[in-house]
């Protein structure tokens, strides 16, 4: 650093002071994302795991919203020359479709990968798939066979820059005989110019969107629909890519078909991606198959070694810390390979967490024990208290999904030393087993196969653990203009209320308050509302506005106030609500404490008690 | 032992996790930047916490590449200078800076580098407050402001030397 650089960070030292004593509030962060209310139904507030998900406190990656939509059936009959579907992908799993790359690009990549944290084993051989031009951006598809992974990267280079990279695991060729298999879905590139505004916010459109995958012989096209109809791309190479060139705002491929050579077609379930504000991956049609009796409860198991901090697996460098943002002040940390065919690899850290906090909001004295699973650059996972690691189930259960518009979800975590084997049951009928070592386990599976369900058994083959994915309303993309907009004011602060109708039949809605209710909500139901018939938040804290929405069938709320008082309103239409508290129920002994929502003839239908926030 | 209870608790997906991860260990910086760029601190807290509810809200658009912490310096950097212009903060005029940097030891010390600072163009600022608030390489800040790493370095140059111009002048 130059004496200049001395005196201008001198100078801005003492501009901008570093206020360590800043507090960091995340459920602040969760309530103006409106992340609690798509996720449990009460908006505006995180209720979260201790009103909805009691048994889940010790959340770890919080399973997601289940499954896919499964965009056309898995039944269409397909033609006699991909019968033996893992064969016709035979280019691929020998990892020599298309061309070789130069001497220079290859060099490029092992170089790239032996400095990865989440190498790909064995030499993976690089092979040129696809090039296309749209709008003065190359897109280039690539491809490779690592271990157990049929991997594609899409690299965009031009007028706008990228890349992405997304596996396969060479076991999903094997649940069924699909021939095309959709790796990638809309990821996007670039910046277009297309705008929307949704809510309270505007959403840029990005200058195109990919879509790519691979295709076992005897299949010559895939068909795929989107907003702007329907468009049909060669298979060159066993592969296939998509441009979708200036898409419009959550514009998404909602239907694949693969063509085959003999002229008929095959349906290709996929996972439409999750666009904006709303929405997860959908839910498939079908129940995880496998047990639903644990045989043998096991409660606080252990794992030795983690106790011992014997040296298993590979030490967790500082640099590691830094990039992956694990525990900063770990004692104790190592990187595990559950799967020795896969590149990703599962961090374990023991040392204080700033996730953790107490029921008084403070952390914890007790050490955490944190699991990361490491991708791509790129680290995700969650954190517990290391005295009571598997107080339920002896493993940990969540799941993730890397990059936009990546179509597998990896199901990785810890299990305890009462456990021998793990297993997934999918959604579609699909069993597989989970590699385990060192008590870490990792699974690749289609999010187009969720739901799924994690079991856990001992030594002697019994049920010891059941999970399973929860799931959700699905994709949810509001579309037109607002068909509600309510606002509501008191003394200090005002609250907006703007509703959408969803591409996908159900409603959107986004909250903005100013004053002392200053935060973004906001909610999509899908249409099905099934669950839940009475969603109503509160802000600010303490409340002066009632928000949200109630079904259908609740034609009167009555709000119950701890002073045993009663005020009845009605909701607004298609149900929703926006009502300001009166001043004297403002106060924490005669504050609201429960919603009744009533029928057209009085019956209660639902009710929903508010948490003592005093 | 007290009942340990997630912070994290809504996490619906790993990107969430990982962003609270950032969030956590990263507040400091990131509230320090954003005070840098809309000079009001309740309005950069309220610049973090939104910065963090857009990311959330648009978790799925994140596309993996260029790091997650990149990503989000990125939204931090729109959202504040969205709050600038939403809020219309007083600009200082130029002509300002004399009286304001003539202090009576000649030093340019705390609030009186603000002037200076504001009166530089935006993206030196930017590159200033990236570089030294939060203290990322110039790889990082040419991808959050999404320029090449050689402009990084010759906007720094540029921003030096505006301060060292404005050092001498002061009357020492």
């Amino acid at each position: 650093m130059t004496d200049l650089d001395l005196l201008v960070a001198e100078a801005l030292e003492n501009d901008v002071p570093f206020r360590r004593d800043a507090e960091a509030d995340w459920p602040d962060v969760l309530r103006r994302a409106g992340v609690a209310v798509a996720f449990n139904g009460h908006p505006g507030r995180v209720v979260g795991a201790s009103a909805v998900r009691r048994s889940h406190r010790r959340w770890y990656a919080a399973a997601a919203t289940a499954a896919a939509l499964l965009a056309l059936s898995f039944v269409t009959p397909l033609g006699g020359a991909i019968r033996d579907t893992v064969a016709d992908f035979s280019d691929w799993l020998r990892g020599t479709p298309g061309e070789p790359v130069s001497g220079e690009e290859q060099r490029a990549f092992d170089e790239a990968n032996a400095r990865s944290y989440a190498a790909f084993p064995g030499s993976p051989e690089l092979r040129r798939l696809i090039r296309t031009e749209i709008d003065g951006v190359s897109y280039d598809l690539l491809g490779f066979r690592s271990g157990n992974s049929l991997c594609i990267r899409v690299v965009a280079a031009g007028e706008a820059r990228g890349s992405t990279l997304t596996c396969a695991p060479v076991g999903e060729l094997r649940h069924d005989d699909t021939p095309v298999r959709v790796l990638l879905a809309d990821w996007p590139v670039g910046k277009g110019d297309k705008t929307a505004r949704l809510g309270f916010e505007t959403y840029r459109a990005p200058l195109a969107q990919v879509t790519a995958g691979i295709a076992a012989d005897g299949v010559s096209g895939v068909e795929l629909v989107d907003e702007h109809g329907s468009h049909r791309v060669d298979v060159v190479a066993n592969s296939f890519l998509y441009v979708a060139p200036r898409p419009e705002v959550a514009q998404r491929v909602t239907h694949v078909r693969a063509q085959l050579a003999d002229g008929g077609t095959v349906g290709v379930p996929f996972t439409v991606t999750p666009s904006g504000p709303g929405g997860g991956y959908g839910g498939g049609a079908g129940e995880p198959g496998g047990p639903t009796r644990v045989e043998r409860a096991v409660k606080g198991g252990r794992i030795g070694w983690v106790d011992r901090r014997d040296e298993r697996g590979e030490p967790l460098d500082e640099s590691a810390r830094e990039k992956f943002h694990l525990l900063a002040e770990a004692e104790f940390g190592r990187v595990l390979t559950p799967d020795p065919d896969s590149s990703k690899r599962i961090a374990i850290t023991i040392g204080e967490s700033p996730l953790l906090r107490t029921d008084a909001g403070e952390r914890p004295k007790r050490p955490a024990i944190c699991t990361s699973v490491l991708s791509r650059g790129t680290a995700s996972g969650g954190c517990m208290s290391f005295d009571d690691m598997f107080p339920d189930v002896p493993f940990t259960f969540g799941y993730s999904v890397v990059g936009a518009g990546d179509q597998f979800a990896t199901f990785a975590g810890i299990a305890s030393d009462d456990v021998a084997r793990l297993e997934l049951f999918t959604a579609t009928g699909n069993r597989i087993d989970v590699p385990l070592r060192d008590n870490a386990y990792l699974a690749e599976v289609a999010l187009a196969r969720l739901p799924a369900k994690l079991v856990a058994y001992d030594t002697e083959g019994r049920v010891i653990g059941i999970r399973e994915t929860p799931r959700d309303d699905g994709p949810a993309t509001p579309v037109g203009e607002p068909i509600l907009r309510l606002k509501a004011s008191a003394a200090d602060g005002s609250l907006e209320l703007v509703a959408y109708r969803t591409r996908e039949g159900g409603q959107c809605w986004f909250g903005r308050g100013t004053g002392t209710a200053r935060v973004n909500v906001g909610s999509c139901i899908g249409k099905d509302w099934r669950e839940a018939p009475v969603r109503l938040g509160l802000l600010p804290d303490p409340a002066v506005f009632v928000y949200g929405r109630v079904r259908d069938e609740v034609k009167r709320i009555t709000l119950r106030y701890a002073d045993g008082d009663e005020q009845r309103i009605e909701p607004e239409r298609d149900g929703y609500v926006l009502f300001v508290i009166p001043p004297e129920h403002r106060t924490q002994a005669r504050r609201l404490v429960e919603f009744w929502g009533l029928a057209f003839d009085g019956k209660v239908v639902a009710r929903q008690r508010l948490p003592d926030r005093g | 032992m007290a009942r340990v209870e997630q912070t994290v608790r809504m996490t619906e997906d790993s990107t969430l996790a990982a962003l609270a991860n950032v969030y956590f260990h990263g507040y400091r910086r990131f509230l320090r930047v954003a005070e840098a760029i809309v000079r009001d601190g309740e309005l950069a807290k309220d610049v973090v916490q939104d910065t963090f509810a857009r990311a959330i809200r648009g978790r799925f658009d994140y596309r993996g590449d260029g790091g997650l912490e990149a990503w989000i310096w990125r939204i931090l950097v729109n959202t504040a200078r969205n709050a600038v212009r939403d809020s219309r903060l007083p600009q200082v005029p130029l002509y300002e800076l004399a009286d304001e940097l003539a202090t009576s030891d000649g030093q340019p010390a705390g609030g009186e580098l603000r002037p200076l600072l504001a009166a530089l163009p935006e993206r030196q600022r930017l590159v200033l407050f990236l570089r030294y608030y939060a203290d990322l390489d110039y790889r990082r800040i040419a991808d959050v402001l999404e320029i090449k790493p050689g402009t990084v370095g010759a906007t720094l140059n540029q921003a030096h030397a505006a301060v060292r111009r404005a050092l001498k002048e002061v009357p020492r």
